[in-house]
Formats: structure tokens, C-alpha cells, sequence
């Protein structure tokens, strides 16, 4: 359920500022200009957490606060004030009677953001209408590693992709990187020293810019007691080097909730191409698996009801590829569509040795699928050697 | 805020322009670097005594300058009042940076915007200077900012009053201080 904030402060100035400091989260800020407005807005509204002011005309804070406390409905509702007294003593007041936290004016729109995150959990807002993130989509990714090969590495191995990647060498500089703009996903050597890894995932857990940003350890296969300690503390995953690419792309497509599907489905106006990849990991499958029924739908609504699956690019066969298929196909069975299947010789021979699998047929050409489904003229050629 | 003023305790050393100008600094300094992001520094020297207001500036066209002027006071082992001078101009850009306003909004709002905005400006200033003062025994309370519009020379204080005057300089703009506090 989404937040609600109510500020109390006589400065309609101090109610914009909180405002604008909130406005990137998805929480509802209610605004009252004084203790008894506050009050009534209180109950009315019950908020998820006050900022209150402690200087105001009619009712000041100290005395909201603790009606407030003495209000067996509002007594829970965690208040954090915003005080130009910054002494010990007041400080010392305003605790006993029942703040959970308080901010010194001036304030940096940060720090109230950070404390306010401590007490409610802060989400992130989506602009509008939640837009799902392609594998196209730009993204920035923060590699924080002391050994820049690795780095240099990373970087290289997504030249392809839109994502940048920055590279940082230690935890400091990749807090201050994350303060200025956070990354869309982080990834940290488990060998930096003095255990930098796992204080650096306290620090970006306990940040409200960085609380939902996933985060992967990276380290050699035999560090297995780093990669338990990463588990149980809550890294997303752990990475092993040799870094595998394929792998570490899929990882960052499934943690960042990417659609990758435009890598394995296309449309044109009268056909549905689905392709595998050469390397088809135990990640891609799950990814295309996903896809199948959602994206053959979407064809169906478009007014498509042919497709073709492209098998052409993989080397042979395995019981995770036909479980994939045999899927697709009750899928095309159940939504009415005609299909074809691309492949190439390996794959036909491969399909002989499953009871499953003895009896599906490949074509070796787009054309000649399209023919097969009805899309298009037999060229003469391909017309004499269907006959002979 | 009503601060209890701490009682039993020994008054105390007599409030000196030593006391008054390194934390009246650091309060401007503050309020102007967290909130407003923009640099000030003191210049010139500090006038002191009732006819210790500098020149009010001229305007090009003549026309004294006018300022939006916030004032809190102080109650308690220190009583008195602070006045912070800003330019109009400037006072605008100021909420306009505060609020992340565009500048139609503030000529839309003009006044009241303006004045809400120099009013916790004000308020700031003051807040950060009676916390460094209360560490040296000046403990005291605020009062609820007020603001008016006037020219420099406008505003003559009480006999009996001490009064200091600091000029200070944001990116070439005049920003003046003034501290009236009574015996």
C-alpha cells in the first residue's frame, strides 16, 4: 500500500521543500500548517509517518507530539521532527516524549529523505504507467572492483548491449557514485579487502536510492565460504570468474526484470518467428519458456495465427530444449497456430534418438517454411524437387 | 519552539563582536551552502551603534533599493532581534531555488511566496546562531519569523540597544545583518 506522509509546518516553504524531496517515491504527502491542523489531519488520514515542525503559531509541535502520543489510535505513528533547535537538551525533550528521529534546519533534502527512509520503507517511483524495461533500454551498471582487467573485462563484454558500465575501485567511491546517480545494478568483488564487499551491501541496503537495486557478488569458484556469506546477507547473486558473459548478461536481464524477448521473438504482419540462440542455457530456456504462451497470444490478437521456430542455430539436442519445445507447441496446438520448424541436420539426426522428438520435421530455408504454412509462391525449383 | 530557559545557572561571559561574528558567519554560511546552494562570504567592516546602517544602495534607476526583510527575535539569557536584508530580486531567486520554481511562479505568487521563503531563511539563520550561542550559556528562545519590505535606512532601534551591522556578498550581491540586542 502506498505511503502517506503527513508534514506539519507553519512555512508553506518547508512543506514544498518536503514535497519536491519525496516526490521521486511512490508515498502521498499530506500537508498541515499548524499542531491542530496536524492533529485532525491525523486521524483523518492515519499516515504512515509525520514530519513535524516544533516553531508554529496555534499549536507548536511539542504540544502536537504529545497529544499525539496520548491518542490511543495515533500514539503509533512514528513522528520525525524538523527542528531548528539543535541543542542536546532539546533534543533530549523532544526524545522522551516520543520522536523516533529528528532533522536539524538548515537540512539537505538527502538526509530527511534518508532518515524518513529508515522508518518507512521508501519505494522508487515508475513514471506513469509502469513501463517494462527491454533488453534495448539503456541501463548503468557499477562494477566495484579493485582489479581494473576485471573491469575492463565486464565493459567489453557488453560493448553490445546499450548498458554502460563504470568501474570504481573501492567502496567509497562507489557510495559516492550511488549518491550522485544511483546505478540500475551493482556488482561487487568479494575479494576487496577488509571484507569492503559486505559493509559496502549494508551501506547500499540501509540507502533509499540504492535499497532496491540489485546487487551481485563476484569471486573465484573455490571462494566458497565468500559466496555463502553473500548468499545469506542477501546479494541477488554470486558471480564466479572465470566471468562467463552469456551467463552474467542473463542474470542481469532476470535481476533487473528486463523483457528480453525481442532476442528470441519478432513478428511481421503475417508471421511469428521464434529463434533459439546456439547457447542455449539453462537461463535462456527458462526466459523463452516464460515468453512462449504470452508473446504466441500476442500474435493471435494481432491476427497472426502462423510461426515459425528458427532451431537452426543450435548444435544438437538436450532434454531441456524439447521440454521448450514440446511447450511451444502445445501453445500453437491450443491457440490455433500453424507452425513450421527451421533446423538443420545435426538437430534432425538428434531428434531420431527421442521417442518424443522421432517424428518432428525441419525445413532448412525461411522460404520454404512460409510455403509450408501457405505464405508465399513455390518457386519453380523448389516446386520440381518437391515432385521429384 | 519554547524553550525552557535553563535556570540556576551562572550568567553568562558579556555577548562581544568575538562571540557574535564567527557563529553569525557560520549560521549564514550554513543556511546559504545546505539550502540554497549558493557561496557568501563577509565583507567589510562590522558597523556597530545606532547610526551604524551603511548607505542604502541606489538602484539604477535611481530609486532606492528595495529589500524583503525577515526578522525572528530572541528570548531569554539573550533578547533581541535578527534582521535579515535581501536584496528582491535576489530574495525571488532565492525562493525560486528553495521550492524548485520557475520564475512565472514566483512573479504569479510574488508576495506571499517570497515572504514565506525569506521568513525560514530568516528563521534558519537564526536557529543555527542561537544553537552555537547556547553552547557559550546564551540559551533563549525564537520567535515566529516576520517579514516585511523596506529600504535599508527605514528601521531606527531603541535606545539601549546594541546593534550590529554585517554586510556579506553572495556571487557580487549585498546581503546585510543585523543584530539588535538589548541590555
Amino acid at each position: 500500500m502506498r505511503n502517506k506522509i503527513l508534514t506539519v509546518d507553519d512555512s508553506k516553504t518547508v512543506r514544498v521543500i518536503v514535497k519536491n524531496a519525496f516526490r521521486p517515491f511512490d508515498c502521498e504527502i499530506v500537508e498541515a500548517a499548524n499542531g491542530v491542523e496536524g492533529l485532525a489531519l491525523a486521524g483523518k488520514e492515519l499516515p504512515n509517518l509525520i514530519l513535524l515542525d516544533v516553531t508554529m503559531p496555534v499549536m507548536d509541535g511539542v504540544e502536537m507530539l504529545t497529544k499525539l502520543k496520548s491518542d490511543a489510535q495515533l500514539k503509533g505513528i512514528p513522528v520525525l521532527m524538523l527542528t531548528a533547535e539543535g541543542g542536546r537538551d532539546h533534543v533530549i525533550k523532544i526524545a522522551k516524549i516520543g520522536v523516533r528521529d529528528y532533522v536539524v534546519k538548515p537540512f539537505k533534502e538527502e538526509v530527511l529523505v534518508e532518515k524518513a527512509g529508515r522508518i518507512i520503507e521508501l519505494k522508487p517511483l515508475s513514471d506513469g504507467v509502469v513501463k517494462i524495461k527491454s533488453i534495448s533500454d539503456p541501463a548503468v551498471i557499477l562494477v566495484v572492483d579493485d582489479k581494473p582487467a576485471i573491469i575492463e573485462q565486464i565493459k567489453n563484454g557488453f560493448k553490445h548491449t546499450p548498458w554502460t558500465v563504470h568501474g570504481v575501485a573501492t567502496s567509497e567511491e562507489a557510495m559516492d557514485c550511488c549518491t550522485l546517480s544511483p546505478p540500475d545494478l551493482i556488482i561487487i568483488s568479494l575479494s576487496l579487502p577488509d571484507e569492503a564487499a559486505f559493509s559496502l551491501h549494508r551501506a547500499l541496503r540501509s540507502s533509499v536510492k540504492t535499497k532496491f537495486t540489485p546487487v551481485f557478488g563476484l569471486v573465484v569458484k573455490t571462494e566458497m565460504a565468500a559466496q555463502q556469506q553473500a548468499q545469506m546477507v542477501g546479494f541477488a547473486t554470486v558471480i564466479t570468474k572465470p566471468i562467463d558473459m552469456v551467463d552474467l548478461e542473463g542474470r542481469i536481464a532476470k535481476a533487473m526484470n528486463l523483457d528480453t524477448s525481442q532476442r528470441y521473438f519478432s513478428f511481421d504482419d503475417s508471421l511469428l518467428m521464434m529463434k533459439l540462440p546456439d547457447n542455449c542455457t539453462n537461463i535462456v530456456l527458462a526466459e523463452v519458456t516464460n515468453y512462449v504462451k504470452p508473446r504466441f497470444s500476442e500474435a493471435v490478437d494481432a491476427g497472426i495465427n502462423k510461426a515459425v521456430i528458427d532451431l537452426r542455430a543450435l548444435k544438437g539436442l538436450h532434454i531441456g530444449i524439447i521440454k521448450l519445445l514440446v511447450h511451444t507447441m502445445l501453445v500453437c496446438r491450443d491457440l490455433g497456430i500453424n507452425y513450421a520448424l527451421l533446423g538443420n541436420v545435426q538437430l534432425a539426426n538428434d531428434c531420431r534418438g527421442f521417442e518424443d522428438t522421432k517424428n518432428w520435421q525441419f525445413l532448412d530455408s525461411l522460404e520454404k517454411a512460409r510455403i509450408n504454412l501457405g505464405l508465399g509462391q513455390k518457386p519453380a525449383a523448389a516446386e520440381a524437387e518437391a515432385q521429384a | 519552539m519554547q524553550t525552557a530557559v535553563p535556570s540556576g545557572l551562572p550568567d553568562p561571559a558579556p555577548l562581544t563582536e568575538a562571540i557574535i561574528q564567527p557563529r553569525l558567519i557560520r549560521a549564514l554560511k550554513d543556511v546559504f551552502r545546505i539550502m540554497l546552494r549558493r557561496p557568501i562570504e563577509i565583507c567589510g567592516d562590522t558597523h556597530q551603534g545606532l547610526d551604524a546602517v551603511p548607505a542604502a544602495e541606489e538602484a539604477p534607476d535611481g530609486i532606492t533599493r528595495m529589500y524583503v526583510l525577515g526578522r525572528v527575535g530572541f528570548s531569554g539569557r539573550m533578547n533581541g532581534e535578527l534582521h535579515l536584508y535581501l536584496p528582491e530580486d535576489f530574495a525571488a531567486a532565492c525562493t525560486r531555488q528553495l521550492l524548485r520554481a520557475s520564475d512565472s511562479y514566483t512573479k504569479r505568487t510574488a508576495d506571499t511566496t517570497v515572504s514565506d521563503a525569506v521568513g525560514e531563511i530568516t528563521n534558519m539563520v537564526a536557529g543555527v546562531f542561537k544553537n552555537a550561542l547556547a553552547a557559550s550559556g546564551y540559551t533563549c528562545r525564537l520567535t515566529l519569523p516576520k517579514v516585511l519590505r523596506c529600504r535599508v535606512s527605514m528601521l531606527e532601534p531603541a535606545v539601549g540597544t546594541s546593534r550590529y551591522v554585517y554586510q556579506f556578498d553572495s556571487s557580487g550581491v549585498r546581503i546585510l545583518v543585523e543584530l539588535l540586542l538589548k541590555a
